[in-house]
């Protein structure tokens, strides 16, 4: 019953009030339209969603665990991508050119689009859109691309032209998430009061810490969607009571749940999986700091892990072990670079040994999320037998994700990235494990100018042999290591049909209905 | 009694202020800020930045508390930096549950404690005494979170009869929200109940050496009415002042029973914007709850006072 | 805070009452008690000599059932889940044994300030009701935050929990002794205040404090458990039996032995020390 076209990945921290961001990749991972829809839809009904994390109105622009489930309901995009094709499609965009020096693109938008005050949707809300995704108080994962804008004209109510400072591969990125937000509200979606999008649903009510609900909009550009009448995404932080509440019906689809819930339901026909978007878990030194100034002792962290015991152990086998950032299948991911750091302890102690780093004492910074912790268990276990003196620093979240962001973890950490996915090329800016001001402390000329050569690359072939020489030479370094990729995995129940989900894992109601 | 309470005045503002401090400092000591949860782990240092000074987090320490206890005296408890809504709505929308479990515990504990109390206190057969005796002793050293736990294990691993986990509004469905409440509150009132019955236990025994009691008993008044009107009557204080007391723990208490069964109550919401570091939330849970205590703990004083014309009540 | 007279006269008056409190251990319930808390101790402090292979030993068997060779099974890390809990409870007793007395002393030297200073005892005291008013485990989680999580922010919580407790009974004890005509004549006749505190006001508070003592052990291996259910307690992969549990909770219906197992050592430690509180209580009271 699971479909699962690629590990994406997304994540799930079981821990409520825990705020994190998901970010995919495009054109890596996949969701999947849930099941082939059989029968015909029917108008009416509401369903139960249950999720994790709590709704973040403020942050509409930023991909958040607690909007996934929700977001692009109320929301519309430029283009969105088909998650089973990678192909880019038009949403509110209808047509858009990019310039032969690939410096510009003219964007056509439809002209009969709406915001749920009644308003029509113009170009200058595309541009407000797009140049709030580069305020840094947006704090948008992919707002670094916005940044890159020299202009945006409005040459019409549906037409604009944007001109890029550089080439642009990764603009759909941004497209992506560029959820087209209503000038005149947007000042009063902090408290929920005013979430004003185009999408099929209106956002009608949001008690922080129990639900959103949302309401069919009746003046949708397409008369007969939506067929549903309301959703309630319920918010149960735990994920054994998401469980239950589905085991009872009380709620039709679970997201973001662990996966020791998610055990019993796996051969249960009444209910399937979506495995969408997902998370990596690296482990990162700071090569400026003993013992991982030197290399040797990077490396020998590499063949000292056992990743597949990890991916076994604390994933349930669902993972994928792997020594590489980027989406498992995207381009330029090499399968034997993957596994280039095969477990193999005995090369790990002698690479130790030589350079004299046996019985160095190596605190690690983990943050106290419990699959962070068990990796912990696992990975100081591994560093005790090549002759290391590993000690856990266990951080509460708030306390390690403002360290993450300055850059300040001390010699060795054990990260969280629930970013599985974007274009390479967006991941090197988004990912702060390998961004400048990366924890690691690592930066090298050599390094630039190989994060160039993937940013400009232009067609796959590029890509392709751009990403593998920079991943070469990032494996060779070793500063941060990928230890395993996880999927995040979301359940449902048969009684629902045509639910679809993004590239980015974030749900689709427009077409569900209710089976008879 | 007023007197009484105009005494314990100065003492009840002195622990007020002190606590509104260090509800105020204590969170803030704590590494990390309001700003991360709303940036997000991914965000860059400038974006950080931005988010921060969009709070109003970057005014002094001494503007920020007294532009709090200002707005606290006006009734205003401010607003939520993780949820942007008021904390007095927050704190209102998770009330119903922490009081739906404290209220049913309290019943709970009242007739656990008092139908072991009056057993253990009155039965003559010594093997069923030392064997309640044993119960007790078990109800009272097992703390909530481990009856939780084995009830979790029995009627909802074993024997799956209860939902273990989430709940259900009293008012939007009786029957469903019972059946959440009812794991919960057991396991918060049984080791409360087992201390009120120890206490009622003990107070009637010594009542029972009194005269008056041997005077009754010579009249003929009989078992039951004895129990009723002359022992139970006269035991009543300090089991109620352990019931006023323990009211107070059951709150406290509730924090690790709702992270348990996964209850979305006050308990949640401190822990949460502790982990937010949403201090106005924060904030007004700790100062109501110190205020709280600080109220049973004079309520309890004055019950007892009622309840014995031979204590006076003192400041 | 040292008195330098408070030596002898400590002598003097404790050891008559070390014999005094043996009688608890002539009842049913006395011993029992004393048996049960040695022999907890010895299986936990032993636990390096009886399994020497250490806590962590992780293999790829995980989640087992109980069998012969794993009393409880194992884990998720495929470690053994019986011997864990032991280093566990060696963990819980070793922080109990070191943080109950600290905080015994410490909060009944708080309670009896007010015999030096009266102003400074209703202050200490008014301090100690803000501790008690603190939400549930909200006090600790802030020390934890702000300490860091590990061995010494644990025994801070509970050093810091203790106070109320021991603080309040020390009072009690001084505003009833206060009055008394002995402690009058004492302080007409000149006597300082620190002396009169400990030579006479000390020794009588010492009966309640005891009991409470062992009444607040059973309390500090729950704030350990309780904090470390909400992921603030020892860091990994160091066991205790609250980490047992908040592991275990993930697991309870594949593998109920991973928290039946700790809970059931947490509640015969439990058991034992309100028993050993019980006994006390009855020898004291006797008197």
């Amino acid at each position: 019953m699971t479909i699962r076209i690629l590990p994406a990945i997304r994540h799930a921290r079981p821990i409520g009030g825990m705020i994190f961001s998901v970010v995919l990749a495009a054109g890596l991972c996949a969701t999947a339209s849930v099941r082939a829809d059989d029968g015909k839809p029917v108008r009416g009904g509401t369903i139960t969603v249950s999720q994790t994390a709590d709704a973040q109105p403020r942050n509409i622009l930023t991909l958040r665990a607690g909007n996934s489930p929700w977001v692009k309901n109320v929301f519309e995009t430029l283009t969105q991508t088909d998650p089973e094709t990678f192909e880019v499609k038009p949403l509110l965009a209808k047509s858009w050119k990019v310039a032969a020096d690939g410096l510009s693109m003219d964007i056509v938008l439809r002209d009969d689009v709406t915001f749920h005050t009644g308003r029509k949707m113009t170009a200058e809300d595309i541009k407000f859109t797009l140049e709030t995704m580069a305020l840094p108080e947006t704090a948008a994962q992919v707002g670094f691309i916005a940044k890159e804008f020299q202009s945006i004209d409005v040459t019409s109510a549906t037409t604009l032209t944007i001109k890029f400072k550089k080439p642009l591969a990764n603009i759909f990125d941004l497209f992506e998430e560029a959820n087209v937000i209503d000038k005149e509200t947007y000042a009063k979606r902090e408290d929920g009061s005013q979430v004003i999008g185009t999408g099929p649903f209106k956002f009608a009510k949001w008690s922080p810490g129990a639900s959103i609900m949302l309401e069919r909009y009746d003046s949708y550009r397409d008369k007969s969607l939506p067929y549903l009448d309301s959703i309630e995404f319920a918010v149960i932080t735990d994920s054994t009571a998401s469980v239950s509440a589905l085991r009872s019906g009380r709620s039709v689809m679970a997201t973001g749940l662990s996966q020791n819930d998610l055990v019993e339901f796996t051969n249960n026909p009444q209910y399937q999986f979506v495995n969408s978007g997902g998370t990596i878990f690296p482990l990162g030194v700071n090569v400026t700091k003993a013992p991982f100034d030197k290399k040797e002792v990077r490396q020998a962290l590499g063949y000292a892990i056992d990743r597949q015991r990890i991916n076994d152990q604390v994933f349930g086998g669902i993972g994928v072990p792997t020594d590489l950032f980027w989406g498992v299948g995207s381009p330029g991911y090499g399968k034997d670079q993957a596994l280039h750091y095969g477990y193999d302890p005995k090369k790990a102690k002698a690479l130790v040994e030589k350079a004299g780093a046996t019985g160095a004492k190596v605190p690690i910074v983990v943050p106290s999320i419990p699959a962070n912790r068990s990796i912990f268990e696992i990975v100081q276990n591994n560093l005790k037998e090549i002759g290391l003196a590993p000690e856990a620093v266990v951080l509460d979240v708030a306390d390690f994700d403002k360290r993450q962001v300055a850059g300040d973890l001390g010699p060795a950490f054990i990260l969280i990235h629930g970013q599985v996915g974007f274009s390479t090329a967006t991941l090197l800016s988004s990912l702060p494990s390998l961004r400048q001001g990366n924890p690691s402390g690592f930066w090298s000329d050599q390094y630039a100018t190989l994060r160039n050569a993937v940013t400009a690359a232009n067609s796959p072939e590029a890509t392709d042999k751009a990403v593998k020489a920079l991943s070469d030479y990032m494996l060779d370094e070793a500063f941060s290591l990928s230890l395993v990729q996880t999927p995040g995995q979301t359940i449902l129940s048969d009684t629902v049909k045509g639910v679809k989900a993004t590239l980015r894992s974030q749900m689709l109601f427009g077409q569900a209905y209710l089976a008879e | 009694m007023l007197t009484f309470f105009l005494k314990k005045l100065p003492s009840v503002v002195m622990v007020a202020i002190a606590s509104s401090v260090i509800a105020f400092v204590l969170p803030r000591l704590a590494p990390g800020d309001p700003a991360v949860a709303l940036a997000g782990s991914d965000a860059s240092p400038e974006q950080l930045a931005a988010v921060r000074d969009q709070l109003g987090l970057n005014g002094s320490l001494y503007e920020q508390y007294f532009h709090w206890i200002w707005n606290l005296l006006h009734g205003d408890l401010g607003r939520s930096f993780a949820m942007r809504r008021p904390v007095a709505t927050l704190i209102s929308s998770r009330l119903e549950s922490t009081i739906e479990l404290a209220a049913l515990a309290l019943v709970l504990m009242i007739i656990i404690g008092f139908t072991l109390g009056i057993l253990s206190a009155t039965l003559r057969n010594q093997t069923t005494k030392a064997a309640l005796d044993v119960v007790n002793t078990i109800c009272l050293a097992t703390p909530p979170f481990l009856t939780g736990l084995l009830l979790i294990l029995l009627l909802g691993i074993a024997f799956p009869i209860l939902p273990v986990s989430g709940e259900m509004g009293l008012l939007r469905d009786p029957v469903k929200g019972l059946q959440y409440l009812i794991l919960p509150a057991f396991a918060l009132a049984l080791p409360q109940a087992a201390v009120v019955a120890r206490l009622l236990a003990t107070a009637i025994n010594s009542v029972r050496g009194e005269d008056f009691i041997d005077l009754a008993k010579a009249k003929g008044v009989p078992p039951g009415r004895l129990m009723r009107r002359h022992l139970l009557r006269n035991s009543l204080g300090p089991a109620i002042v352990a019931i006023g007391l323990r009211a107070g723990e059951l709150l406290g208490g509730a924090i690790v029973i709702e992270a348990i069964f996964a209850r979305n109550g006050l308990g949640q919401l401190a822990v949460s914007s502790v982990q937010n570091r949403d201090y106005l939330v924060l904030q007004a849970l700790i100062l109501g709850a110190v205020l709280i205590a600080v109220l049973i703990q004079l309520l309890s004083e004055i019950t007892i006072a009622a309840l014995d014309p031979r204590i006076r009540l003192e400041g | 805070m040292t008195v330098p007279q408070s030596k002898p006269m400590h002598r003097r008056w404790f050891n008559p009452s070390i014999a005094r409190y043996m009688e608890a251990f002539t009842t049913t319930r006395g011993i029992a008690a004393l048996t049960a808390i040695i022999l907890i101790s010895a299986l936990a402090f032993l636990a390096p000599v009886v399994f020497p292979g250490g806590y962590d030993v992780q293999s790829r068997e995980s989640l087992r059932a109980p069998s012969f060779l794993h009393f409880f099974g194992t884990d998720e890390l495929g470690r053994d889940l019986f011997v864990r809990s032991i280093y566990g409870l060696r963990s819980d007793l070793a922080l109990v044994y070191f943080a109950v007395p600290v905080s015994m002393v410490a909060g009944t030297l708080l309670g009896l300030i007010g015999a030096v200073s009266p102003r400074l005892g209703s202050f200490v005291q008014r301090c100690l009701d803000i501790i008690v008013g603190f939400p549930g485990l909200i006090l600790g989680i802030c020390v934890v935050l702000v300490l860091g999580a590990g061995w010494t922010a644990l025994l801070v919580v509970i050093v810091v929990s203790g106070l109320p407790g021991f603080g309040r009974l020390a009072r009690a004890t001084l505003l009833s002794q206060q009055q008394r005509e002995y402690v009058i004549a004492a302080r007409t006749l000149g006597v300082g205040k620190w002396q009169i505190m400990v030579r006479h006001i000390l020794p009588n508070a010492v009966d309640p404090i005891i009991v409470q003592g062992a009444v607040f052990v059973v309390s500090a291996i729950f704030i350990e458990a309780a904090l470390s259910i909400v992921g603030l307690g020892l860091q990994p992969p160091e066991p205790s039996l609250g980490t047992l549990l908040n592991n275990g909770i993930r697991y309870i219906s594949r593998a109920p032995t991973y928290v039946l197992g700790p809970t059931v050592i947490l509640i015969i430690v439990a058991l034992a020390f309100s028993m050993l509180a019980d006994a006390l209580n009855a020898t004291v009271n006797r008197k």
